[in-house]
């Protein structure tokens, strides 16, 4: 009985899939599905934008990238929460193990290998922690050269119950550390997902550090169905102890700051407005997109691209 | 068997791997939910979220695998958010537990011969026991596979089908049970609708 029953499934299935016509499948081959391309983010190298003389060592990373429906992320929070035992550990695992096969397959691809394939050489800079979600940074140096990753997980976790990670390993083949920066990163800038990244000095903040940028995320090809993560991960400087960006749509994001570097991120595409730096010097605000005026009683800074408003505390 | 669902197409484009794979995948989804239309999009979905981690999915040694999961998953995930295409649909939240049938897709057929009644039968089972039967019996997939595919325990797999099975056994033995003879004299066949 159940040979039979399981024969006849079987053939019931066939018979219901043949409904599946040519112009379904048309239908779903034609869509335009944009994949992501490798690089979906950049660490540029501070002296890229001529400010290195004036950096006090600040590196930007921003990745915009799709995944799911703002329904997937609905335990986000703007603030980071505390994290649970052995979260940031298994999320650092999880991370290293897709690094590696990134790694792998960029190298691969190249026909060289620009990229540190040593995982062990890979350390973890930072943990954003905002419920089961988990941001880290990750920097590796090996023979002169530099590269930065990042790695949000788990993500959509309505959609998939199993850790998914969305790993950006890249890019600088870089020099190395220049004099006074904790860490410069080169690579070319992904067009359509960046327009630029700087890095900006504390011009008149003391030893304190901001990220600055220029429209800092482009507007990228968005599906209607999809809906974008953004992160931002850098060198805060050792001056910094609070960052918090305020994003086009009033949302408040506060980053994680901790052993000179900041971590945020937020499910959605909203532009970075402005960000708020505590350091011993007091509350610097800095106003996106870069060469947009603030308001009340600000300076400006030497840098070609950012305006600082000093807020003093 | 469709080799295809569990072979490795090895390092290609994504647009190769569209080509390749869009229609199994469809099929697959179109026998969960056993609707086109709806089929065409959680295909498209997935298919959007394969692109977006194309870089490690190219890498992995079953990519369609991998898509095949996110299909499934995506399928069964709809039947519990609600159903975009406007058909029949609870809104009751118990819709997750694999108890309760998935209603809309009762479409009658109007031939009945064997083979009509196991797709009414199947028709009316819960979108998780019917995704457990297709991977199953159409995906020739073990329980263990299952298993992962669906992200549930091997148990929960053994527990589905054998319920389901037992179900149709019941109905096909009986007709007083719950049979399409008891619902031969509606309506014209809409399937896929």
């Amino acid at each position: 009985m159940n040979q039979d029953l399981e024969t006849e499934l079987r053939s019931a299935f066939e018979f219901r899939a043949s409904d599946v016509g040519e112009d379904s499948i048309s239908r779903v081959r034609d869509r335009e599905y944009a994949p992501a391309r490798r690089h979906s983010f950049t660490r540029v190298a501070i002296g890229a934008s001529g400010v290195s003389a004036l950096a006090v060592g600040l590196g930007v990373t921003i990745a915009t990238f799709v995944s799911g429906t703002p329904a997937a992320y609905a335990n986000w929070s703007p603030t980071p929460t505390v994290a649970s035992v052995g979260q940031i550990a298994a999320a650092e695992s999880a991370c290293l193990t897709a690094l590696g096969a990134d790694i792998a397959q960029a190298n691969a691809a190249q026909g060289s290998a620009p990229y540190i394939a040593d995982v062990t050489a890979w350390h973890s800079t930072i943990a954003d922690v905002q419920g089961p979600y988990v941001l880290m940074g990750f920097t590796a140096h090996q023979d002169g050269v530099w590269n930065s990753a990042s790695c949000l997980t788990p993500t959509a976790t309505s959609w998939s119950r199993g850790p998914e990670i969305f790993m950006s390993a890249d890019a600088g083949v870089a020099t190395g550390p220049a004099s006074g920066e904790s860490a410069a990163f080169g690579g070319p800038l992904e067009s359509g997902h960046l327009t630029n990244t700087a890095v900006k000095s504390g011009a008149g903040l003391g030893d304190s550090s901001v990220p600055a940028n220029s429209d800092m995320i482009a507007a990228p090809s968005i599906d209607a169905m999809r809906t974008e993560v953004t992160f931002v991960i850098g060198d805060a400087g050792s001056a910094v102890s609070a960052l918090a960006f305020s994003l086009s749509d009033g949302t408040i994001v506060d980053a994680t700051v901790r052993n000179g570097y900041y971590a945020a991120w937020w499910p959605s595409g909203s532009v970075i407005a402005s960000a708020q730096v505590t350091s011993p010097s007091g509350t610097a605000s800095v106003t996106f997109p870069l060469g947009a005026q603030p308001s009340g009683d600000g300076s400006t800074s030497g840098a070609s691209n950012t305006v600082i408003q000093s807020s003093q505390s | 068997m469709n080799e295809e669902s569990r072979s490795s197409i090895g390092p290609t484009s994504f647009e190769d791997f569209v080509n390749h794979a869009s229609a199994s995948l469809l099929r697959t989804a179109y026998l969960i939910t056993w609707n086109v239309p709806e089929a065409e999009d959680v295909v498209q979905e997935a298919l959007l979220r394969v692109a977006a981690r194309w870089n490690r999915v190219s890498t992995m040694e079953f990519p369609q695998a991998y898509a095949r999961r996110v299909v499934v998953t995506h399928a069964t995930e709809v039947s519990r958010k609600g159903n975009r295409h406007g058909g029949h649909f609870r809104g009751d939240t118990a819709e997750t537990r694999d108890d309760v049938p998935d209603d809309r897709s009762e479409q009658p057929f109007a031939l009945i011969d064997a083979r009509s009644e196991i797709l009414w039968l199947l028709a009316k089972l819960s979108r998780q026991q019917r995704a457990v039967l297709v991977l199953k019996y159409f995906e020739d997939m073990s329980e263990s596979d299952v298993a992962a595919t669906l992200s549930i325990p091997l148990g929960t797999v053994k527990s589905t089908s054998s319920r389901a099975l037992e179900r149709m056994r019941r109905a096909l033995s009986d007709p007083s049970v719950d049979s399409l003879a008891q619902h031969r004299t509606i309506a014209p066949i809409t399937r896929g609708s």
